[in-house]
Formats: structure tokens, sequence, C-alpha cells
């Protein structure tokens, strides 16, 4: 975020006209746990903080952090809940959010986070994540099956129709699911969802792109023969870096196994990890297939009777 | 026969003598020769596929030739208002249809001049006819009134051709027992937005509601109608649907029928609407209709798109209608 001097005001306002210094301290304890206003202001122990000197030394102290967005999340949400079973009225949040979304950023109610809004571009760390940190995603990585051989059989004004609209089809699904196209290599991709329930979002989404690639391939296939897609779903730590040529990740190799060597033709092959998040009406559409002793992945195909 | 030409010559309109269509011709209809590739994909089988030669080199003609050839059941015919070809025989060789000169066209070509090119194609044994589908089609299409493609050339008042769409949620009195009114109440609300907002894509309206279901129009002009990609999606994304948003605890079930029929079209009181299409999509909806099935009459297949055919099975006959019956998606693995 570039500095706002409209948003700078009302954070120090709200906090210095809405709470006590000892609350303000608990309240950036829950981003940066061991946060001690004393040391940072250099105010000794034993003489009381100012309210506006604190709500200063707190603005500058989660913006020298990078952690702006955060900070006013758990300001929506002690101001929506309270903290520790007492009410609190954050003042000036209205205003908080409106400049947010003057720089492209809004709050999902359904994911309880501020991301981008719908007027920027979107960014694959959705505006919010930081650099060389590690977090926990869902991942989402699809292939178009025989792409050599598509290749050689079409034209190249075909192939770029049936790519174009296949990616028309993941990207649809991802953004509206809130997930991000980390790689887009022409016949396949990654995409990463960060948000919410995040291994269901991964699932459904899957699930959606195969369906709407059905119904392309019954009217709007340029090919001869349907275009097939293998889907593989797994979650896990990553470490992210905007640059994602950057990210090496236990996590997006043991996704890329599973896509390569388990997964097949139509369907979404998720891991075990994915699979104990779905609850139990998604998890029935899924099949154990063992991979080795023990070892299991869990498998959609869509099917008729 | 469909008659099309490609003609950049501001004098096309004169080439023709032709001011009424017949039972066996269409009227003439004209294209600048850069839309040829984009109208001769749409064209029909058996259309006659003029092309003015005004400016073109052979090279040209003879790959324009080529490219109608290609398309099955199109005959090219060619236009020579400056007399450039000499040799008119070879055009015939090439497959053409038919060859207009320079004297010819200052007349006009005349429908006897059209069936003569028609007697010539039944003689080469190159004449399109169509099959019992297509005349089935064709059939069907006459009976109807057109609602146009979209609901901005639907007046209320009059009336029109529309899909209908049944749709009924299974097991109302199960339910009515098993959840509290406004338990019950929120779930339906949620039910009848799915639907609003599933049909709204397919430029579907939801034309009468009562609790569980209701019916559902699709303007028909004639040619083509979403409604049928619309059932299908409805039954392929109903569990996403009981996952993401329905408020049932378990995996809805509901029927679905659609028919073509003309209605009276009315904007209040549909509730008291009388109407023979009306009435059978009700009957065909709560009488024929089994739990969790998509049922259709052959006339919606018929005019629909053919990849739809795999995916219907005969499913007898009902009020004097052959059915067919949608094949179900099996989403889990163990029961459909």
């Amino acid at each position: 975020l570039k500095r706002n001097l409209k948003l700078e005001k009302y954070i120090i306002d709200a906090l210095s006209q809405s709470m006590t210094v000892h609350l303000m301290e608990r309240l950036v304890r829950r981003i940066i746990p061991d946060y001690d206003l004393h040391r940072r202001s250099g105010f000794p122990e034993n003489i009381p903080i100012p309210q506006v000197d604190a709500a200063e030394q707190v603005y500058m102290d989660i913006v020298s952090e990078n952690l702006l967005t955060r900070f006013v999340e758990v300001l929506i949400d002690v101001n929506r809940n309270g903290y520790m079973g007492r009410p609190v009225s954050v003042r000036l949040l209205p205003q908080i959010m409106n400049e947010l979304e003057e720089v492209g950023l809004s709050y999902n109610e359904k994911y309880g986070a501020i991301v981008e809004g719908n007027r920027r571009v979107k960014t694959v760390g959705w505006g919010v994540l930081r650099e060389g940190f590690t977090y926990e995603f869902s991942f989402l990585s699809f292939d178009i099956v025989g792409n050599s051989e598509l290749v050689r059989r079409y034209t190249k004004k075909e192939i770029l129709k049936g790519y174009t609209d296949v990616k028309r089809i993941v990207m649809r699904m991802v953004n509206k699911r809130e997930g991000r196209m980390w790689r887009w290599e022409g016949d396949g991709g990654l995409a990463a969802f960060y948000f919410g329930n995040k291994n269901v979002q991964v699932t459904l989404g899957s699930i959606e792109i195969l369906l709407e690639l059905f119904i392309y391939n019954l009217f709007e296939c340029p090919f001869r023969e349907p275009l097939s897609m293998r889907i593989a779903a797994h979650t896990g730590p990553c470490q992210f870096f905007h640059n994602v040529n950057e990210i090496r990740s236990a996590t997006i190799n043991r996704l890329i196994e599973i896509e390569t060597q388990y997964s097949d033709s139509d369907s979404l092959t998720i891991s075990p990890s994915v699979y104990t998040d779905l609850g139990t009406k998604l998890a029935t559409f899924f099949q154990p297939i063992e991979i080795s002793s023990r070892s299991y992945l869990y498998r959609y195909k869509l099917q008729w009777e | 026969l469909d008659i099309l030409v490609f003609s950049n010559s501001r004098k096309a309109d004169g080439y023709f003598k032709i001011k009424r269509k017949s039972n066996d011709f269409s009227l003439p209809q004209i294209f600048p020769r850069e839309d040829f590739n984009k109208v001769l994909k749409n064209a029909e089988p058996g259309t006659l596929v003029y092309l003015d030669l005004s400016g073109l080199e052979m090279v040209q003609v003879s790959r324009y030739i080529r490219t109608i050839l290609k398309a099955d059941d199109l005959y090219p015919g060619l236009l020579d208002p400056l007399g450039k070809i000499t040799d008119v025989a070879h055009l015939f060789h090439e497959g053409v249809a038919d060859y207009v000169d320079k004297a010819t066209l200052r007349e006009g070509i005349t429908v006897q001049r059209l069936n003569q090119v028609f007697k010539y194609l039944l003689e080469t044994g190159r004449a399109y006819t169509k099959t019992a589908e297509e005349r089935t089609r064709e059939e069907i299409r006459s009976r109807y009134i057109s609602s146009g493609n979209s609901w901005s050339d639907v007046v209320p008042g009059r009336e029109y051709t529309f899909c209908l769409m049944f749709v009924e949620l299974d097991g109302a009195v199960e339910m009515e027992k098993m959840y509290g009114r406004d338990t019950l109440a929120r779930a339906l609300g949620s039910f009848r937005s799915y639907i609003e907002s599933l049909v709204g894509s397919f430029n579907g309206r939801i034309w009468i509601w009562s609790g569980f279901g209701g019916v559902v129009l699709f303007p028909f002009n004639l040619t083509r109608s979403d409604s049928l990609k619309c059932g299908l999606c409805l039954v392929l994304f109903k569990h996403l649907y009981d996952i993401e948003e329905s408020i049932f605890p378990n995996f809805i079930s509901f029927r679905l029928a659609l028919s073509i029929g003309n209605i009276l079209y009315t904007e209040v009181g549909t509730g008291h609407v009388i109407s023979d299409s009306l009435n059978y999509i009700y009957h065909l909806g709560q009488q024929f209709a089994e739990p969790g099935r998509f049922y259709i009459t052959e006339e919606v297949l018929l005019i629909s798109h053919t990849a739809f055919m795999e995916f219907f099975l005969e499913s007898g006959e009902f009020e004097g209608r052959k059915i067919y019956r949608m094949r179900l998606p099996i989403h889990f693995r163990n029961t459909c």
C-alpha cells in the first residue's frame, strides 16, 4: 500500500477515540504476538502512554511490518464480536473501508478478509500476502490431455481457439472462488486458493471446471474429439513470492506428482489432506484409489447412467 | 433452395428478378465477399451459392469454388458481369452448378433459370433432398408463432410459441412434515433463487411459481431455443447447488419436464391462465415424470442441437406425444 494520509488519520483517530492503550496493544498482538508498545515507543514502563501517541506508534509499526490490512481485519472483527465478551465500537470504520476501497481493496464477508476488489487487476498474492512468508494454500493443477497429438492434428488457429476457451473456463471458476492463477503454460497451469474453506473451494471449482468442459465439448469444441483435462488438488504450506517462478515448494511438487502420475483424463484427483476437509456431502463424490499399500488418493469422475 | 450471393458490386441487387419467396426458392440474400467464410459456415444444406467474379483472379475463383464444394450439399454458381471467363465448360468440370454471363445478368436471373439449375442438379444426382427428420422439423416450425430471440420481442396480450419448462421439488408432503414453516420457506426461497438465476442465464423466466415449483418460459424463434441446454445444466449442476447453496440438509430431488406450445402471454394473473400447452406441461411434470428425472417431448429434441440425442432415451408416449427421458449423470461413488 502506498502512503495514504487520509487512511493514516482515520486509523489513528479510530484507535485513539475508540479504545484504551492496553486494548490497542492486545489487538496488535493478534498479528504481532510479542508486540510491546512501551518498548517500541520508548516510553518507560511506569509512564502511561497518551492515547494519540500510542495510536500513532501502532499505526507506524503495522505499516512498517506490512500488516495494515490484517490489522483492519482485526478492527472489523472486534467491532462485530467485541473483545473478551465486551462490546467494542470502533469509530470511523466506514471511512477506513472507503479509503481501502479507493486503493482497490475490499472486505470479503465470505472469507472474513480484505482482498483485492473487482476494480483492479488481480495479483497472485491477493494484494495482501507478504513476500517470503509461508502460508497454507490449496492448489489446483490441470493439464490438457494429449496436447502434442492435438497440436499435430489441428491448425494453429483451431488450437488457439480451443486452448483459449479452456483458459476462459478455468479462469472463470478460479476467480469465482477467489483463487488466483499462478501459472499458465498453454496446455495446463496452477491455481492457488488461500481464503475461507479453501479445500472445499478448490474441490468445487475443479468439479465445476470438469462439468463446464463437458458442456463445452458438446456444443463449442473446435476439435473432432472432445477436449480432455486432468485435474489434481492438494493442500499444504508454501513460501510465497510475488514472482511465482521463484516459488519452490514440496506441496506443489507433490501436487504435480499426483497430477502427472496418478490422475486420469476427465477426472479430479485429490490428496487425503484435501479429502478430509470436504464434509460428508461432498466427500460422497469421491472414490478412493489405493496408490500403494495403505496409501490413498481420491477421485471424482463424471459418468452417465 | 436457399440462395446466397457474394458480391461487392452495387448492382448486385439487380442480378435477380425474383421478388417473392416460393415453395422452391428463398429470396436471394446478398453479402459482401468479405463475409464469405462467416456466412458459408451457417449455410443450410441445399444452398446455391453465387459468387460475383468481378475483381477476382482465376486462382481465387478456383479457391472459392473448392471451399463451397468442400461443405456438404452447397452448390457454387458464378456471376460474370465483366465476361472474364473464356472456358465456361471447364467450370462445370470443376463442379460449378451455374454460370451466368453478362447478357443474362443484364436481363436478371429468373425463377425459370433457378428451376433449370435445380433440374440439372437432380439429373447429375447432386440435388439435396431433405431427410425425414428435417421435414418434421420444418413441419413443427410451420405450426408455431415465433416469440423472437429475447423477451424484448414479447408483448403481453399476444399469442406466442414458447418452450415451457416444468420444475418441481420431489417429496413436498414429507418436507412440510419435516421442517418448520420458516425453515421450509427459507429453503424453498433458496431453491427458487437457484432456478431463477440458472434459467435467467439461458433467457428463461419463471412465469408461474407456487412454493415447490412452477413453470418457466423460454422464447422460441422457431429455429433454436436454449431451454434444453438449460435443463441439462440444471440436472448437471444440481449437486453443486446442494453443497454450496441449498438450505435443505439432504441432497434435493426435483422433476423437470420440457415441451413446446402456444401461450397467450400475460404478465399478470398467470395463475388463472387457461391453456392447453400449460395443462400439458403440468400433466407431464406431475403425472408422468418420475422423481429426480428430466423429460422432454420429441418436438423439443427435434428442434435442438443434435449433440443432445445421446443423452435422451425413448420413454413412451404421454397424451399423444412421444416422450424422451434424460440419462442422469452419476456423481457419487455408489449411487446416482
